[in-house]
Parts: structure tokens; C-alpha cells; sequence
């Protein structure tokens, strides 16, 4: 298990994947020019590399050099949209691309996807007695798979990836039903009630009235 | 068709023709002299035979028709066996037409010799049957009787044998010449439009993309000048071309450029929010997100507007009035932030006025100083001057800092073109101050002069027109 290297020269970029990354437990290392992430690929390991492609001195295409022998998966950051520049990437060896401006969920959904396929890591998502599978979509507890509905689990996902952090409603409502959706308070309710009695985390995820819900961090023993 | 072929036949046509009427010509007075000469001779054997005949007859003083053609008919039988074969022929008519005697080929007919007899002994007649060519002489027998007409006929076939022969030899002549002058305008139409054939290639390739073509030079002075005013064509399209591409590579950059600094901080804005409207964030990370979202928000801030500022800058014209060049100093100093890394040292001739937009002027200097300053002067500080020039003043800003490649010079002025990102980017710079300057110059009428050295320092220079207060 090494951490994720990013390297973009905007340092308020590098630490918002930073933030978003470490809600699924993903440590990251920064670099902020392309001869800085050179010097970290040749001393470091890592299991997956974030890549700005407009660098001030090595631009990210040339990077790719370095990072090939080491066989890291990487993932193209760019603004450009340029079909040309997509492909250029993806020739090179890179296994997929987010375009800024990019949402936490894509970023997330993106990452974990390529971590799966290069068999770096697995992207379950533990918590208590309960696994879930971000990919494949299920839920185990005790090694019982747990049937959820797609709203349940994309609940679930949510609290997951925001572990102690009280969302609001109206962010978990947008999140889960959509922009278009109009879905009441009661209907929020109901599906937390009943993940809560599925999972059996009456306790785990906190009602916090008025304002949310949060699933709380596992203390450790 | 061609015009080489035009050419050719054009030629070979008035050729032929001249050689053809100058030859048909000739061979036709050839055998009128020959028949003219031939006639004298005729006419002189006819005469012989004639006066030959007379004294036949009148030996035999023969009165009567009858008599008349025994008398003949000996002459003739005597001439015969001395002179042997049928070398004269000739016959015998009295008035009404009876034919005493003749030796006659059997081709002339009875009424052609009737009317030799009646066109009398000073002309003569021709009679063509079939392939062969006759001439005919008639004129009275005098002497015993009256009334009897001598006809000699005298074969002139070989004078036109002749006359084909001569046609057939012209017509070889004719035939070889017009080979060898047809060979010869072709080769020659062909050669002198060769510098046509290399103009329409190069015209060819060119409305294919190949705008280096040139045509090479040749030696006929109309069209080698013709070539030449093509390929000055050539050149004048090819440079217009070159810069059109230039052009559309310097807006691509500029798109590139823009979509990645309108991004960077949108991507920066909309993260951090989100992060906010999600949930209740630690304190810690809701002051950071917050934090960024303002200064990335002020980023483009300042896009937008130095954006703003350019396009109205390449729109509309600007007015100019007399304005010290000390003002403009104080303006830029006191404009500068609290904190300003650099110290400002100013050298200026406190007479100096220059035609200029004070505030605009203002900008462009600052935007200098806030560069020197970036640049990290060893000695601290900036240096402003303002000298005498002819035709007006010079400003100039001074820096000891890091300095930039010549290389780099020709592009910095380009928008969002940074020398040093990450160094501009610390610095607040958005990629247009440069650009804006220049433009601001250029409204002025005038020009920024840069001068640097890697690691020696900058020194950028603007003259302006002297301004009367």
C-alpha cells in the first residue's frame, strides 16, 4: 500500500484531491512542478499518480517517461479538451483522464476505478462488520450480502466517502436524487431509517437534527 | 488546342500554300514555253510538207479531186518508203470536207480537223483523246486547185508526259519540305512555350498547397519576365499564407491558454465549494476552502478585467493630453501595495511632459515595476528614469534581477505567455500584464524596447511624444 502521488502546479488543486482522496483513506503526496514529481518517482513508490498535464518546467507528457519503466497507473488532469490531447494521453500509457473542472464523486468514481484494474488496491470500503464494493455496488455485513435499493446504497456511498463530517440534507437529497428531483424530507428519512435497520447501525449514523446525518469514524481500540 | 500546335500548323498551312502556287505556277509557264516552242517547230514541218506537197501535186497538174488524191496518195506512199514508219501524219480535205487522203491516228476525230479548216492556217488547235495530246495544223493547198486544205497533226503527248513528271518530282519536294519545316515549327513552338508549360505546372502545384514553387528563369524576355512577376506572386502569397498560419497558431495558443486559466481557478472555486455545501466541515479545512475560493475568485477577477481592458484597448482609440512624467511616477508609487518587496528608485527630469493617457500611462509602468520586482533585483530596488530623446522622452524601467533569454524576448508580450510559471503564478500574474502594456504602448503610438541579460537584469524602454502643459 503506497500513497498517491499528485502533481499539479495549482496548490490549491493538489489540496483538493488531497481532502477529496483521503475521505476513502487514500494518503497522497504532493508535487507542485514536474522536476519536483521526477525526484518522488525515482525515490518513491506509489500505487497511483494524479498528473496535471500543463506543468511549468516538465509538462506531463514528458513525465510519462519517467513514470513507464515504474509501471504506476496514471490519470491524466487537464483543461484542456482538446480530442487531440485526450488521445495523446491515453497513448502514452495513461488509463484515463478527468477534465477540470472536475466533481469530488467523478474524482472518486475515476480513482478507485483504476486502482481496481491495475490491482494495486482493493477499493472496498470497510466500516464496522460491513464491506462495501463501490464498483460491483454491494454491501456485506458479516460476510452476508445486505440487499440494498439504488438509492440506499448511493446513501450509503455518501456517508462513506464523508466519514464524520455531518452532511446536509439538501446536499444528500441533490447527491442521491438529482438536481431535477424534487424528493420531501420524509422520503430522506425513510431511506436512512431503513439502511439503518439493514445495516444494523442504528447508532453509527447520528441524526443531527435540522441539519443531517453523519456516519461516524470507527474509533480505534 | 495548343497554341504550340497552332503554331505549327499555322506555318505549315502558309507553307504549303506558298509552295503549292509557286510550284503549280511554274511547271505551267514550263510547259507553255514548251508548247510555244514546240508550235514554231510544228509550224515549220508543216510548212515543208505543205510547200512539199504543192510541187507533188503540181508536177502531176492534178486538176481534179480525183487526180488530186492519186497525187497525194503517191507523195504519201513515196514519202513512206523513204522516211518509213507513219513519222508524219497528216490529211487531205477539199472545201465541202471530203477527205482525200489520211494518215491520221484514228483517235482525232473527223470534226476536230473540220474545225482547224475553218479556224484557217493562222491558228492552231488542240484535241486531247484519251491520254494522248494532239496539236492540229491546217492551211490551203495552192498551186493546180482551189479548195484543198493540207491538216497535219503532230502528237505533243510527251510535253505533258513531261509536265506530270515535273508535278510528281515537285510534289516529293513539296512533301519532304513540309515534313522537315513541320518538324521544325513543332520542335521550335514546343521549345518557346516551355516556359508556359513550367509557369502552369507551378500555377498547379501552388492551387494545391505547394506555395514554394518558383518558376526557374529563361532566355526570351517576355516570358522570363512573366516568370519573374509569378514567382514575386508566389513569394507575396507564400509570406501572406506563412503569416495567416502564424496568426492562427498564435490564437490557438491564446485559446489553450485562456481555457487553462479560466479553468484552473474555476476548478479551484467549485471544488472548495462544494466541499462547504456538502457538510459541516472542521473549522480548519472550512477557513482553507474558503481562503481559496476568494483568491481564486479574485484571480479571475483580475482576468476578467485585464481581458476587458485589452479588448477595449484593440477597439477603441484613446485620447492624449500633456501629463508630467513625475505625476505618473507618484501615481505608480503610491499605487503600490504596502508591502511592495522592492524599493522604487527614481530618476526623472522633473520638467519631463509627455502626450499620454495619465491613467493608462500609470498602469503600464506599474505593471513594469511589478515585473522588476518579481524578477528579484540583487540591489533591492527598481529603477525608474525618464531622459531626453529626440522627438520626446524615455522611460525606462531597470531591474537587477534574474533577466530572460533572448529567445524568450520575441514571446513575452504574447498573452498568457510566462517565462517562468511558477514564479508568475506565486506572484499573482495572470499572463496578460505584458500584453496589456504593449498595448497600452501601442495606443500611444510608440513601442516597448526590452533588454535583458540571464541573470544581469532587465531593462524595458518606452518613448513618448513631448507634450507642451
Amino acid at each position: 500500500m503506497y500513497p498517491v502521488l499528485v502533481v499539479d502546479d495549482e496548490a490549491p488543486i493538489a489540496d483538493l484531491i488531497t481532502i477529496t482522496l483521503s475521505q476513502i483513506g487514500l494518503p497522497c503526496v504532493q508535487a507542485h512542478s514536474g522536476s519536483e514529481a521526477a525526484d518522488l518517482i525515482e525515490t518513491q513508490r506509489f500505487d497511483l499518480i494524479l498528473l496535471d498535464v500543463m506543468l511549468p518546467d516538465v509538462d506531463g507528457f514528458e513525465l510519462m517517461e519517467y513514470i513507464r519503466p515504474t509501471g504506476t497507473p496514471v490519470i491524466f488532469l487537464t483543461a484542456r479538451t482538446a480530442v487531440d490531447d485526450r488521445v495523446r494521453g491515453l497513448h502514452l500509457g495513461a488509463y484515463d483522464y478527468i477534465v477540470k473542472p472536475f466533481a469530488a464523486p467523478e474524482l472518486l468514481a475515476r480513482v478507485e476505478g483504476v486502482l481496481r484494474h491495475s490491482g494495486r488496491r482493493d477499493t472496498l470500503l470497510r466500516a464496522w462488520d460491513v464491506v462495501v464494493d463501490p464498483e460491483a455496488r454491494t454491501a456485506a455485513r458479516n460476510g452476508e450480502p445486505v440487499p440494498l435499493t439504488p438509492h440506499e446504497f448511493d446513501l450509503l456511498l455518501a456517508l462513506l466517502h464523508n466519514r464524520g463530517i455531518t452532511l446536509y440534507r439538501s446536499a444528500l437529497l441533490e447527491l442521491v436524487w438529482g438536481m431535477d428531483a424534487e424528493p420531501s424530507n420524509r422520503t430522506l428519512d425513510i431511506h436512512m431509517s431503513r439502511l439503518r435497520r439493514k445495516l444494523g447501525w442504528e447508532k453509527h449514523i447520528r441524526t443531527v437534527p435540522r441539519v443531517g446525518y453523519m456516519l461516524e469514524v470507527e474509533k480505534t481500540p | 488546342m495548343t497554341f504550340s500546335s497552332k503554331l505549327t500548323l499555322g506555318i505549315l498551312l502558309l507553307l504549303c500554300l506558298t509552295l503549292s502556287i509557286g510550284g503549280g505556277w511554274t511547271i505551267d509557264q514550263n510547259l507553255q514555253a514548251a508548247l510555244l516552242s514546240s508550235q514554231t517547230q510544228n509550224t515549220a514541218f508543216h510548212q515543208r510538207e505543205r510547200s512539199a506537197l504543192e510541187q507533188a501535186l503540181r508536177a502531176d497538174d492534178a486538176r481534179s479531186t480525183g487526180a488530186a488524191a492519186r497525187s497525194v496518195q503517191n507523195y504519201a506512199g513515196e514519202l513512206q518508203s523513204s522516211v518509213g514508219a507513219q513519222s508524219f501524219c497528216f490529211s487531205v480535205m477539199d472545201e465541202q470536207g471530203t477527205t482525200l487522203y489520211s494518215s491520221l491516228p484514228r483517235a482525232v476525230r473527223y470534226d476536230v480537223l473540220r474545225s482547224a479548216i475553218a479556224a484557217g492556217s493562222q491558228s492552231v488547235t488542240f484535241c486531247y483523246p484519251g491520254s494522248s495530246r494532239y496539236m492540229v495544223l491546217a492551211s490551203p493547198l495552192q498551186g493546180t486547185m482551189e479548195g484543198l486544205w493540207l491538216v497535219s497533226v503532230y502528237d505533243i503527248t510527251a510535253l505533258f508526259t513531261e509536265r506530270e513528271r515535273q508535278l510528281r518530282q515537285y510534289l516529293l519536294l513539296e512533301v519532304t519540305a513540309l515534313v522537315l519545316a513541320g518538324t521544325a515549327a513543332a520542335w521550335f513552338s514546343h521549345r518557346m512555350t516551355r516556359p508556359l508549360r513550367a509557369l502552369q505546372s507551378a500555377a498547379r502545384s501552388m492551387a494545391e498547397g505547394a506555395y514554394d514553387r518558383r518558376v526557374p528563369s529563361c532566355r526570351q524576355a517576355e516570358f522570363d519576365a512573366l516568370g519573374q512577376d509569378f514567382n514575386q506572386m508566389a513569394a507575396a502569397v507564400e509570406s501572406r499564407v506563412d503569416a495567416l498560419q502564424q496568426e492562427s497558431q498564435r490564437q490557438t495558443r491564446f485559446v489553450a491558454a485562456f481555457t487553462h486559466e479560466l479553468k484552473t481557478p474555476m476548478t479551484s472555486i467549485l471544488g472548495y465549494a462544494d466541499l462547504l455545501r456538502m457538510g459541516e466541515q472542521p473549522p480548519e479545512r472550512r477557513r482553507q476552502a474558503a481562503d481559496y475560493i476568494y483568491h481564486e475568485s479574485k484571480r479571475l477577477e483580475t482576468l476578467s478585467r485585464q481581458l476587458l481592458q485589452l479588448l477595449g484597448l484593440q477597439q477603441g482609440g484613446i485620447i492624449l493630453s500633456p501629463v508630467a512624467v513625475r505625476l505618473v511616477f507618484a501615481d505608480v508609487r503610491r499605487s503600490l501595495p504596502q508591502d511592495f518587496p522592492a524599493a522604487i528608485c527614481t530618476d526623472c527630469d522633473p520638467g519631463a511632459v509627455v502626450l499620454a493617457d495619465r491613467s493608462l500611462l500609470g498602469d503600464l509602468v506599474r505593471n513594469l515595476v511589478l515585473n522588476a520586482a518579481n524578477a528579484g533585483p540583487k540591489d533591492g530596488a527598481v529603477h525608474l528614469a525618464c531622459t531626453r530623446r529626440e522627438g520626446g522622452w524615455e522611460l525606462s524601467v531597470t531591474d537587477t534581477g534574474c533577466g530572460m533569454a533572448a529567445e524568450e524576448l520575441p514571446r513575452i508580450t504574447e498573452a498568457f505567455y510566462m517565462v517562468d510559471k511558477s514564479r508568475a503564478r506565486r506572484a499573482g500574474g495572470s499572463g496578460l500584464g505584458l500584453s496589456l502594456c504593449a498595448e497600452i504602448a501601442r495606443a500611444h503610438g510608440t513601442a516597448l524596447e526590452f533588454e535583458s541579460r540571464p541573470g544581469k537584469g532587465t531593462t524595458v524602454r518606452l518613448l513618448l511624444k513631448e507634450g507642451t502643459e
